[in-house]
């Protein structure tokens, strides 16, 4: 082959690298979402709760004590970590008080004895992730003489 | 001395084709082409220079570093070129036998080979390294870091540049010259070298393989890719002091990389060194070549009796006769198999590391579909490309190959046999290849056969073309007298038509990759209308083989 | 019966297409609405047929309308058989006719000259049924008729046709930005004209004429169809655009042969409908048998492909510069035209835009420098009226598709160019049609045997040879005869450049003759030269030979394609190995031989298969005293043996020794054939007389020119 071939084919070979690499790169696209994939409850206070189908885990909590929810979502970069809490809304007042603090956190005061459950769940389209915490007020014992 | 000027002027217009000087129209037309291709190829490096400066790999003032690096590769492509045609035509030419029988000195003799490949020499630096010079300076000076001076200064000493390899290459061609009579020899030890040598380039490659970063992100690694550019032509620069004197006394002198560059006392007495190293060099070269110029020419025709075995005769059927006997020829012709076997082993090779390189890049759509139109554009280019010997096969048997008209055979036969081998051993070839760049792009089964064929029709198509450019424009009777042609017009047509084949099927590749992906999610139709393609390419090429060979075969001298 | 051959044959059938022309433009529009055979007032069957029947009839009057002018097979075999019973189907279904194309039931002009149109018709095909009478007619000329017939429909389809027939086509089936759809309409108007090409490249050149004027009428006429009187008094509705005058150019030209005419459409025309096709300017949304499309498909697929058929079927010669340039002077004012139709009727209120250079149809498409161009205006008050004009678009247009032209003119240079070499291609493909088939011939063992012992003469005769080289008109060899008997050393002598080798090359087939005819033991070179190779041997002037190859593999090799027995190669071989001394190099690379021991393996090699004929051109050239004497004698061996030894050779005293009979050549001609005892007998040595003869030819010439 002659050389002037030889040399043009390697001059497109070189552009055949640089060309794809600058066309062809993906850029990062800073909108790429990235979904929650766990939410972990970090409350103080939390206790493990053995064979309790309705919850993922326990808070006691006495009466007319503030208790804060706080979780933390997985991944650390996490497009949206944002929260939801749901609850029994015909409880509220009765059984308890909650105040969302739209820092991903709530507050809630037990006015009762009883369970109240909380289910966290993230705004962002991955709505098979949810956490249920029940927060559980002891009844007031009475002392048996 | 009187004679030198005549042997001089014999050689060369042996050597360079002056038909063009016989026509005012001619001669216009030629000057005229030859001064477009002359600053075509000075306007192309102008503007790769002021691109490179423009994305900031350098500044204008340090254009001479380029400078090194282009005229170091130019010049060592030279002398590897000069030394092996100074040793063949200083010692192995045809003419020789002509030219020992002159009434003239050995010295005229060898002096006159000298300035007749020093100025071909010059001749073919027009096509490279003066342009790509010419287009350096003109950079500098518009820029205003050199100046006007630069211009009418520059040829000088490009003149003696040019001189180097030239010198060196006579002194290189006579240890060349004995390497080569030895492999001539025993022609297995040339196999052993070049598989040796392509060992070698398959290690180097796999290094370079491994070598490779994980992640090849151009756009975002691009400080650190220009800084590594940066010190590469610093380390050039360091390292290559004599390149560095040779580009000063072309562009001048410089105080320091940001500084002009000026021609000055210093840059005339680099020259006068120059020149005296020139003369050097020649006074070596007339001291050392010269004495054994005479007797190892006149040695190279002689012939050994060599010892002989006795063979039996054994007969074949008329067809598988021809099949045979290219069997034999090919073998025996180590130049030619050499040749086909490096295009053949490094187009896999390059392959492998065009998409090991790929798969390190992250990227889009547009990227992918990119892939495969270069891994496309990749495979065929050099497939294509080594064509252009086929375009010579049945004008390299001379005289013989006339000889096909009088044997009672149709000729379509013996001029089919021709191509025999390389129609089947370019299969391998090419599926190992897309075999390469399938699994790399993750290409299922199906697709790879497909593509597979494809690029083996496309190439069988140029390749039956490429041999019915000889059977229609023959140069039997240049190959028979000088055993070699420097200009074959068919090789020529042939390169340029690979060339535009290949780009051409690149590019509907690319086309039809692009609509199948959006439109089917998957690349099957893309590769059905690739191999459709080359089927009717390669169909309509071989229908019109046969034609014209039954057409104009036996119609012509 | 002049008076009669007047009336039917030139008066009629020109008043019939008049008839027709003003039938078309008695059409209305409501054509366009109906949308399937059930929008129909009438049951689909009906419809259905007065359809057909419409498109037929157009066909129909165009061939009777050509039938006096082109007196072709085909076209008298559907003026009898065919375009009657479609006259007297549109009679039959006259109402319906004129209830779709018209709207009204009543009479009316359409339904008048209709119905004027199918008696003009049928009488003039009574006519020619009645001249034509006495010819026969086959089964195979009926269904090529009807096949030609179906072919001549397809450029007269109305536009409305398929609409109306087939309603709206699926809308996703878009004929626009290059889709699936619009390549395969590119497609259509690349592929018909070279099957057009193919088909009628070897046809006469009435046929060819017929074809295109055919094709050229009858899609303008289906074009015309969307035009009636009332749009005639209406300018700005004219069919102006530069692809549209393509349609009424390529007709005229093509019937009364007007060159320089032609050259604009060639030019200018091609690349208008070119660029239009590959940018279409109908609504994406329209649909594909909407006769809009099939009306601008079918404009500009004649415009493309017309002009260049023409020229490529030699109707028209190709162009040269001087017909460049009119084309350009008849751009320039076709252009200026435009350009004031469009500003005039613009500032008349009426939406014009031909040739594209008043709207930014074309700039919207270039981008946003060309639509600033198209922007910037010079205005002009004239007679009340505000003329409008886009200089610099308009001139820039101008220049580009100048340009443009030139840059076809290389296009169609460089195609017709491929286009002649394989024309070229395809004439002697069919001269050497004979010589194919000699070539495939399979031989058998039987017929080789047969061949290589026959019992035909042995014998070499050329009889009137002569050789012209390419298109020179001087001859290297000037009718030579002379017959070469077996058992003959036949010497042929010459000075340089005299032809002996021509002859030479001629026989053995290397060159192909001019004119007259070898014969190899009665078999002919041209017609059957593997026969007659088979039995020729052949040593050329200088050896070649394939130098990698040893002396005995070049030989085997030989041997393999005259198909030489193992026992008789082996026992040649071996009887030639000791005559020419060469057993201590058979075994060796050819390459390592000297020039006479490369001569004697040329000499073996042609021996080997023990050839009838053999020929020697100059073989002793270069070879020494022994080699000389070694090739002697098996010159005389192979003569002594019934076979022929030719050759041709400067040396005389050599030729006296050998020969029995010589012939001396001269400038291409034979001067003599003689024995050799003829020469002796008049008192002269060979040379003597050879020196006589050659000079005596030049004393001769020269009295004859003083």
């Amino acid at each position: 082959m002659k050389k002037s071939v030889v040399l043009s084919i390697s001059i497109i070979y070189i552009l055949a690298i640089v060309v794809v690499g600058f066309l062809g790169i993906a850029l990062k696209v800073y909108n790429e979402k990235v979904y929650v994939e766990e939410i972990v409850c970090i409350t103080e206070g939390y206790e493990e709760i053995v064979n309790d189908e309705f919850c993922d885990g326990q808070i006691i909590a006495k009466k007319n004590q503030e208790i804060v929810i706080k979780c933390q979502v997985k991944p650390d970069n996490a497009t949206n970590p944002m929260l939801r809490f749901d609850y029994d809304h015909d409880e509220v007042g009765k059984l308890f008080e909650i105040v969302e603090n739209g820092d991903g956190t709530c507050t809630i005061k037990m006015l009762d004895a009883g369970a109240a459950y909380i289910t966290i769940v993230p705004t962002d389209r991955n709505s098979n992730i949810s956490l249920t915490i029940k927060v559980y007020c002891k009844p007031d014992t009475i002392d048996i003489i | 001395m009187k004679h030198l000027k005549t042997i001089v002027m014999m050689q060369l217009r042996n050597k360079i084709d002056f038909s063009w000087a016989n026509s005012k129209m001619n001669v216009f037309r030629t000057i005229l082409f030859g001064f477009l291709k002359f600053a075509i190829i000075t306007a192309i490096t102008y503007v790769i220079l002021y691109l490179c400066q423009y994305i900031g790999i350098f500044y204008y003032s340090e254009s001479p570093r380029i400078m090194i690096l282009v005229v170091t590769f130019s010049l060592l492509l030279s002398l590897i070129t000069c030394t092996k045609d100074l040793m063949l035509n200083l010692y192995f030419a045809e003419d020789n036998k002509v030219l020992i029988t002159f009434p003239v000195n050995s010295n005229v003799l060898f002096l006159s080979k000298l300035i007749v490949f020093y100025l071909y020499e010059i001749k073919r630096s027009l096509s490279f390294l003066i342009p790509i010079t010419l287009g350096s300076v003109i950079l500098l000076v518009t820029k205003g870091c050199a100046s006007p001076f630069a211009f009418l200064w520059m040829w000088l000493p490009l003149l003696m540049i040019i001189a180097i390899p030239v010198l060196l290459g006579a002194i290189l061609s006579i240890p060349t010259m004995y390497v080569y009579k030895f492999l001539k020899r025993y022609s297995i030890l040339q196999v052993i070298l070049f598989g040796a040598i392509l060992s070698f380039v398959i290690v180097i490659i796999i290094q370079l393989i491994n070598l490779i970063p994980e992640k090849i992100d151009l756009i975002n690694q691009w400080p650190t890719i220009k800084k590594w550019l940066y010190q590469f032509l610093v380390n050039v620069e360091q390292k290559l002091p004599p390149m560095r004197f040779l580009i000063r006394i072309i562009v001048g002198e410089q105080a320091n990389i940001d500084s002009d560059c000026i021609i000055n006392i210093m840059t005339v007495l680099k020259f006068g060194l120059l020149i005296v190293v020139n003369f050097a060099l020649l006074v070596f070269v007339y001291l050392l070549a010269r004495p054994l110029f005479f007797s190892i020419m006149a040695k190279n025709f002689e012939t050994n009796k060599s010892r002989q075995i006795t063979h039996k005769n054994v007969r074949h059927s008329k067809y598988f006769a021809f099949v045979n006997k290219e069997l034999k020829i090919n073998l025996r012709t180590i130049s030619i198999s050499i040749n086909y076997l490096m295009v053949y082993i490094v187009v896999p090779i390059l392959i492998l590391l065009l998409n090991a390189l790929y798969s390190a890049m992250d990227l889009k759509y547009l990227g992918e579909i990119l892939i495969f139109t270069f891994n496309i554009l990749i495979i065929c280019l050099p497939l294509l490309a080594s064509n252009a010997l086929v375009a010579t096969y049945y004008s390299r048997e001379g005289k013989a190959g006339y000889l096909k008209k009088v044997k009672p055979i149709y000729a379509l036969y013996p001029l089919f046999t021709k191509l025999l081998f390389n129609l089947i051993l370019s299969i391998p070839t090419v599926f190992v290849t897309v075999i390469i760049f399938g699994k790399s792009v993750g290409f299922n089964a199906l697709y790879i056969v497909i593509l597979g064929f494809a690029i083996l029709f496309l190439h069988y198509g140029h390749m039956i073309y490429s041999a019915l450019l000889d059977v229609m424009n023959p140069q039997n009777e240049q190959y028979d007298s000088t055993g070699v042609i420097s200009d074959n017009p068919n090789e020529n047509k042939s390169t340029i038509l690979a060339f535009i084949i290949a780009f051409v099927y690149a590019i509907i590749a690319f086309i039809l990759f692009n609509e199948s992906g959006v439109q089917y999610g998957n690349y099957l139709s893309a590769c059905c209308r690739l191999l459709l393609i080359s089927l009717l390419y390669c169909v309509s090429c071989t229908i019109l083989f046969i034609k014209k060979i039954k057409a104009y075969y036996y119609e012509g001298q | 019966m002049k008076i009669r051959k007047i009336i039917f044959e030139r008066i009629l059938p020109i008043l019939l297409i008049l008839v027709l022309i003003a039938r078309v433009f008695s059409y209305n529009n409501d054509i366009y609405n109906y949308v399937g055979l059930n929008s129909s007032p009438y049951s689909i069957g009906i419809t259905l047929i007065t359809l057909l029947a419409i498109w037929f009839q157009l066909s129909a009057t165009l061939v009777v309308g050509c039938r006096p002018f082109f007196n072709i097979k085909s076209l008298r075999f559907i003026t009898r058989f065919i375009v009657p019973i479609v006259y007297f189907i549109n009679l039959l279904y006259l109402n319906s006719s004129t209830v779709l194309l018209t709207g009204i039931l009543a009479f009316n002009a359409f339904k008048i000259l209709l119905l004027i149109e199918c008696i003009l018709g049928l009488i003039i095909c009574c006519y020619y049924f009645v001249i034509d009478l006495k010819e026969k007619v086959s089964v195979k000329s009926i269904f090529i008729m009807l096949g030609i017939w179906l072919l001549l429909l397809i450029p007269t389809m109305p536009t409305y046709f398929l609409q109306f027939t087939f309603g709206l086509a699926n809308p996703l089936i878009k004929v626009i930005d290059i889709s699936l759809a619009h390549r395969i309409f590119l497609y259509i108007g690349i592929i018909v004209p070279v099957v057009m090409y193919f088909l009628l490249r070897d046809k006469d050149e009435l046929i060819r004429r017929f074809v295109l004027i055919y094709v050229s009428c009858g899609v303008l006429i289906g074009f015309m169809v969307g035009y009636d009187f009332a749009s005639l008094k209406e300018p700005w509705s004219w069919p102006i655009h530069l692809c549209n005058t393509a349609l009424f150019i390529i007709p005229i030209c093509l019937i009364f042969r007007l060159k320089k005419l032609f050259y604009f459409t060639y030019f200018i025309n091609v690349l208008g409908a070119l660029l239009a096709m590959l940018m279409p300017n109908y609504d994406s949304v329209t649909n594909l048998f909407d006769p809009g499309l099939v009306r601008f498909w079918y404009n500009h697929w004649v415009a493309f492909f017309m002009p260049l058929l023409i020229v490529a079927l030699k109707i028209f010669k190709r162009p040269k510069l001087k017909e460049f340039y009119y084309s350009m002077c008849g751009f320039l004012v076709y252009f200026l035209f435009a350009l004031i139709c469009n500003v005039l009727f613009t500032a008349m209120g009426h939406d014009v835009d031909y040739f594209f250079i008043n709207s930014d149809f074309i700039a919207d498409k270039l981008g946003k420098w060309a639509e600033h161009l198209f922007e910037f205006n010079v205005s002009l008050n004239v007679g009340g009226y505000q003329l409008v004009f886009r200089p610099l678009y308009q001139i820039l247009f101008f220049i580009v598709y100048i340009l443009l032209g030139f840059a076809e003119w290389f296009v169609y240079a460089e195609f017709f160019r491929i286009a002649d070499k394989h024309y070229d291609l395809h004439v002697r493909l069919k001269i050497n049609k004979q010589l194919k088939l000699e070539y495939f011939e399979k031989l058998s063992s039987e017929q080789k045997e047969e061949m290589m012992n026959n019992n035909n003469e042995i014998k070499l005769e050329l009889k009137h040879f002569s050789k012209k080289y390419g298109t020179n008109k001087h001859y290297s060899v000037k009718d030579a005869s002379f017959e070469v008997f077996g058992g003959e050393i036949f010497g042929f002598l010459g000075p340089n450049g005299a032809g002996k080798s021509t002859i030479i090359k001629s026989i053995v087939g290397i060159q192909p003759l001019s004119e007259g005819a070898i014969e190899v033991c009665g078999y002919d070179v041209s017609k059957e030269p593997t026969k007659a190779k088979y039995n020729i041997g052949y040593v050329p002037d200088h050896y070649a030979l394939y130098e990698k190859l040893t002396g005995r593999e070049y030989i085997n090799y030989i041997a393999d394609i005259f198909d030489v027995t193992e026992e008789e190669r082996n026992a040649r071989l071996n009887k030639y190995i000791k005559i020419f001394q060469l057993e201590h190099a058979i075994d060796s690379k050819i390459s390592t031989y000297s020039h006479g021991m490369k001569q004697k393996i040329t000499i073996m090699s042609a021996l080997v298969h023990n050839p009838k004929v053999w020929i020697l051109d100059e073989p002793l050239t270069g070879l020494d005293p022994n080699s000389i004497f070694q090739v002697k004698e098996c010159m005389r061996i192979h003569a002594a043996e019934g076979n022929i030894v030719f050759f041709s050779s400067h040396l005389i005293d050599i030729v006296e020794k050998l020969c029995q009979r010589i012939a001396i050549i001269r400038k291409g001609e034979i001067l003599c054939v003689k024995t050799l005892e003829e020469i002796e007998s008049s008192g002269l040595t060979l040379e003597e007389f050879y020196m006589q003869t050659i000079e005596s030819i030049d004393a001769v010439k020269e009295e004859v020119v003083s």
